[in-house]
């Protein structure tokens, strides 16, 4: 969690990196229910979570991406 | 080299959640990336480890002769379905940190009866030549990357002009979690 990104600033680094095309092919929302039930998540991290992030954050943490980006064409150095 | 981006220490956390996960409690999730028919594809013993944020090989519409990455490939679910989709005339080859991760992935391939080469490197620095590939597929790595740009611009790197990055991650709606959750351990591999 603490590495995620912002949808924004996911697809702002796949332009950086050279990606063009940039599309999301699905977008899944999940809240604190959602991530207590993942086996990566354990269950001190959600109680913390519970506790700590606005209302407005309980139902709905982000969303689950699947970008799919097109590599465009690699710099060349000039000399 | 001082490691200003504690990558030693975000990599351990990874290391320590993925050696150590509950498959039990795996059966409770919400959110299942896989449809029962690409799970069937699957040996048990991948799927039972099939912990992906997404199904980026349903999305990257893979054809025969292909050859593909998949960074972070972990125990080798979306190994073993690139494999299958770029048949025997394709290359599919596996990046993954942990080692046990990718003994699991190698067995898995084999179970599949399909050919993938398993590599240990980090997705950052990856032992691949530039422009070698076709679609690269990744599925929850970039947001447990401590140098996502860099991981990013390898991608680029070993992917041809005009290939495909197909990636699956969790996101955020709002730029920064509650510092007491940022600062949580479990918090850089969940």
């Amino acid at each position: 969690m603490s590495g995620a990104l912002t949808e924004r600033a996911f697809v702002e680094n796949l332009v950086r990196a050279g990606f063009t095309a940039v599309q999301v092919r699905e977008r899944v929302p999940y809240g604190l229910d959602d991530l207590a039930a993942e086996p990566t998540i354990p269950g001190d991290l959600v109680s913390l979570m519970r506790r700590v992030l606005p209302p407005r954050l309980q139902t709905r943490v982000g969303a689950r991406l699947v970008l799919e980006a097109v590599a465009g064409p690699e710099p060349r150095v000039s000399s | 080299m001082t490691d200003l981006l504690y990558k030693a220490e975000v990599q351990a956390m990874v290391r320590a959640v993925y050696g150590d996960l509950d498959r039990e409690r795996s059966r409770t999730r919400t959110v299942r990336p896989y449809d029962d028919a690409r799970l069937a594809r699957l040996p048990d013993q991948t799927a039972r480890w099939a912990y992906g944020t997404g199904d980026p090989g349903r999305h990257a519409a893979l054809q025969p002769g292909q050859t593909v990455l998949d960074l972070g490939c972990g125990a080798g679910p979306d190994l073993v379905l690139a494999a299958q989709d770029v048949g025997a005339g394709g290359t599919v080859v596996g990046v993954d940190l942990l080692p046990e991760m990718c003994a699991r992935a190698r067995a898995g391939a084999t179970a599949a009866g399909v050919d993938a080469a398993v590599v240990v490197a980090e997705a950052e620095a990856l032992p691949l030549r530039d422009a070698s590939v076709d679609v690269v597929l990744s599925n929850g790595v970039v947001s447990l990357s401590a140098r996502k740009a860099r991981l990013l611009r390898e991608a680029r790197r070993v992917l041809r002009d005009g290939g495909r990055v197909v990636l699956a991650d969790m996101t955020l709606d709002e730029d920064d979690l509650p510092t007491e959750v940022l600062l949580h351990p479990s918090a850089w591999a969940g």
